[in-house]
């Protein structure tokens, strides 16, 4: 039993060690971005990152730090990935468009899925967490009430419909989440300037250029080589060290 | 008196200098060639605009010829002006770097000298190359090889050709500027003539105005002229010449392709210096003065009173859409749109900005409206420097009919669209929420907890199926064990033991199959029966039974038979 206490002690040690480690770090950032040492920011910053503290407001930080230390490419990269983590941060919707209107050369149109606007036109409103839970939460309680249902027969078959209804309207836009961030990558480009080949190797002849912070889709990866997207008829290789996959 | 006699005699000591100088710059001499062969000669030209008197006699190292004077006289647009040309040939007496000393001109008893000129003299011809260069060249130059970041610097293009020089199809490749540490703008081009190590050249210059966006050392790449230089041929024998070629129009001039190429130039950009408190400072750089007037010294409560404060000289006046103006709070302030007269050239963007503003006292008293300061950074000085213009004082009367005039009883004042004055993105989130671990799910994450409610209820399932599936059997069971009790029953009439028995075994099953019970004892099926009057049948029933048991008559056949008969009836009653 004794044994077991020294267990549980140790192990609330190393975890309220693991948050002073994280709580210097953030500390250390913060003193860094305000005193212009931005290199150092962005260091800190990203190791929170790599520890696990995978939130919208660490991305926007890290995209802060690289803006500022005039690294266009990265922040873009960093404000792409705090939207896909937190949807309604006015803030980080401020600098992001501040940003891209400012700083990114390459002209492109917003690309709009109209089917997946239209139909899970909710994802604007939410974070992906709380879709999430809904989603979770919805079915389990489609199966208790089909529980329920079958060994009782208590229960209107209408009730049971609206929650299969429901709860699988939430599940299939996590599904579909899913589905595009499996299949369909994107990336940002992070080199000041980048040729867009028409083959990899030797052979592939300049098509058009890019330049940092611009969005591109990830078709295909061969090597060291990817076949990207970057609007309708502007298809071409790049080498996989130039771009950065959100 | 004597003030006035000494100030008298500087004035006239400045107008003499001033005309002396006048008449010195009103004179040009200069060469035909720097670089000739000992067997050739150079042509030395004054111009002016009336006959002066060369002293020549200071030239040693060449043999002088004149060559005559030439008059050249226009009229444009009734503007009359004359040039006069006199010329020298000087042939030179030996090779090497030689000099044209300063040469002394008199024009009505004024003396001045010009500048002096060397010629290089060789032994060999010159080479067309050479000559080239000579008569044709490119250079290009910036206003400043350091600037500080949003400074601009002027880059200049230069083509220097000789007059007599003929050329044709000039195609100029312009400076390529990084876009990313400068913007530049054309500002344009300008000719003019000039002398150059004593030779005369038509001068075109291109300038472009160039604002730095990056700290760092830069070069600016060089830029490229050709042209077609035509020049007369040599004919050795004219008449074979017009054989050859009987139909071609300017036969005897030949056209070249030459090329032109300037220096690269090192730029270096240096980042401001920090202000101690940064919020302060303009984001102006450059030479500028502020001054600022006010319509009225008396205002009546309600009624307003115009500001204007102008901002002007050189500078990057775009980048500034407000001022940093402070008013007594007694006052409620509207700013009308910024008006700009601002030019581009050579000095960069110069000109003037002017801030207006309508001040409506709240209440009435004196009061002092201004100094207003502007903070920049001085390009000459290179440091900040805050200057300020004037202060006034305004005296707010109370209103005559309505003393307690209050805004909201005015006129409403014309609303304007809120513009950003700078622009800079929003700071970084600094509370702790930025430590709060991601909640999301994985695929798989998601996946199980979506398949989990599923499969908890099929398990349920299959544990209900299966319960179900063992209540049958035992049911299948007590119903086989109840037909093999009735068919023992039936067959042992004559066996009063084993009648019983069966009977006993028959009514057991018949029990627990009503009852949904896999195991009863005959003595327990009385608890297990509902009402009295079943309870009462089947106590008839046992009570008939046990006296067949233990009664001393033997087996009778047809007392058993109706004892099962009477046991089945009975059994039907019992609930």
């Amino acid at each position: 039993m004794r044994f077991l206490y020294f267990l549980l002690i140790c192990l609330a040690l190393n975890l309220t060690a693991y948050a002073n480690d994280d709580a210097n770090l953030l500390n250390q950032g913060l003193e860094a971005y305000n005193n212009s040492n931005y290199e150092t920011s962005i260091d800190c910053f990203e190791k929170l990152y790599n520890n696990g503290i995978q939130n919208g407001k660490i991305c926007y930080n890290i995209a802060n730090a690289y803006f500022k230390a005039k690294d266009i490419g990265k922040a873009i990269l960093w404000y792409e990935r705090a939207r896909a983590k937190s949807k309604n941060d006015p803030d980080l919707n401020f600098n992001y468009a501040y940003v891209k209107k400012n700083f990114v050369q390459d002209k492109q149109a917003e690309s709009k899925n109209l089917f997946y606007n239209l139909m899970f036109f909710w994802k604007k409103f939410i974070s992906k967490s709380t879709s999430q839970m809904i989603a979770i939460l919805l079915n389990l309680i489609f199966f208790i009430l089909l529980g329920i249902y079958l060994f009782k027969q208590k229960i209107s078959k209408l009730y049971l419909l609206i929650f299969l209804f429901m709860a699988q309207f939430f599940v299939a836009s996590e599904l579909y989440d899913f589905y595009q961030e499996k299949y369909n990558k994107e990336a940002i480009v992070i080199t000041k300037e980048l040729s867009v080949l028409s083959g990899f190797g030797k052979t592939g002849v300049e098509l058009f250029k890019l330049h940092a912070g611009t969005k591109v889709f990830v078709k295909e990866e061969l090597d060291e080589y990817v076949k990207i997207l970057f609007e309708e008829g502007k298809i071409g290789w790049v080498k996989k060290n130039y771009i950065i996959i959100i | 008196m004597k003030t006035l006699k000494i100030n008298f005699k500087f004035f006239i000591l400045v107008f003499l200098l001033l005309t002396k100088n006048a008449n010195a710059q009103d004179f040009k001499v200069f060469v035909d060639k720097t670089k000739i062969s000992i067997s050739d000669a150079i042509v030395l030209t004054v111009l002016s605009n009336q006959e002066l008197q060369v002293d020549l006699s200071n030239i040693s190292d060449f043999k002088i010829v004149s060559s005559g004077n030439s008059t050249n006289v226009q009229i444009i647009n009734g503007k009359y002006s004359k040039e006069i040309k006199q010329n020298y040939t000087l042939f030179p007496k030996k090779v090497g770097k030689l000099e044209i000393p300063p040469l002394k001109i008199i024009y009505k008893k004024q003396k001045s000298f010009s500048n002096p000129i060397s010629i290089e003299v060789t032994e060999n011809q010159i080479s067309k190359d050479d000559k080239d260069s000579l008569d044709i060249f490119v250079k290009a130059r910036v206003s400043k090889n350091e600037a500080y970041l949003g400074e601009h610097i002027i880059y200049y293009f230069d083509f220097f050709a000789d007059p007599k020089i003929t050329f044709t199809n000039p195609v100029l490749e312009k400076p390529k500027f990084d876009k990313v540490n400068f913007i530049s703008k054309d500002i344009g081009k300008k000719t003019y003539s000039k002398i150059v190590n004593g030779k005369h050249y038509n001068v075109t210059t291109l300038t472009f105005f160039l604002t730095p966006l990056k700290k760092g050392k830069f070069q600016i790449k060089p830029s490229s002229l050709s042209l077609d230089i035509i020049t007369n041929k040599k004919i050795s024998d004219p008449f074979n010449n017009m054989f050859n070629n009987p139909f071609a129009i300017n036969s005897r001039q030949q056209i070249r392709r030459q090329y032109f190429q300037t220096n690269s130039l090192d730029v270096q950009i240096k980042k401001l210096p920090t202000f101690s408190n940064n919020q302060d400072v303009s984001s102006l750089i450059g030479d500028i003065l502020i001054k600022s007037s006010i319509d009225k010294n008396k205002v009546k409560l309600g009624s307003s009173a115009n500001l204007s404060i102008q901002i002007s000289g050189s500078a990057n006046f775009s980048d500034i859409e407000e001022l940093p103006v402070k008013f007594p709070s007694a006052f409620k302030y509207y700013k009308d749109k910024a008006k700009d007269n601002i030019q581009l050239g050579e000095n960069g963007y110069t000109g003037t900005k002017t801030f207006k503003y309508a001040l409506v006292p709240t209440k009435a008293g004196s009061f002092k409206i201004g100094p207003f300061c502007l903070k920049y950074f001085d390009v000459n000085k290179k440091a900040y420097k805050e200057i300020c213009s004037q202060s006034f004082d305004l005296l707010v009367q109370k209103a005559e009919k309505d003393e307690n005039v209050h805004l909201s009883n005015k006129k409403a004042v014309d609303k304007e669209d809120v513009r950003f004055i700078s622009k800079d993105i929003l700071p970084i989130k600094t509370d702790l929420s930025v430590l709060e671990k991601n909640t999301f799910l994985s695929f798989k994450s998601f996946i199980t907890l979506y398949l989990l409610p599923f499969f908890i209820l099929l398990l349920f399932c299959l544990i209900q199926k299966i319960y179900l599936k063992q209540k049958q059997s035992n049911k299948n069971i007590l119903n086989k064990k109840k037909k093999q009790a009735l068919k023992d029953a039936q067959n042992n009439l004559e066996d009063k033991d084993k009648f019983l028995n069966a009977l006993s075994c028959f009514i057991v099953a018949s029990v627990c199959l009503q009852k949904d019970k896999d195991e009863l004892s005959f003595d327990e099926l009385k608890e297990y029966l509902e009402d009295d009057k079943s309870k009462e049948i089947f106590e008839n029933l046992y009570n008939k039974i046990n006296q067949q048991r233990y009664g001393k008559a033997s087996a009778d056949m047809e007392k058993n038979k109706r004892l099962l008969n009477e046991t089945i009836m009975m059994l039907k009653d019992i609930k």
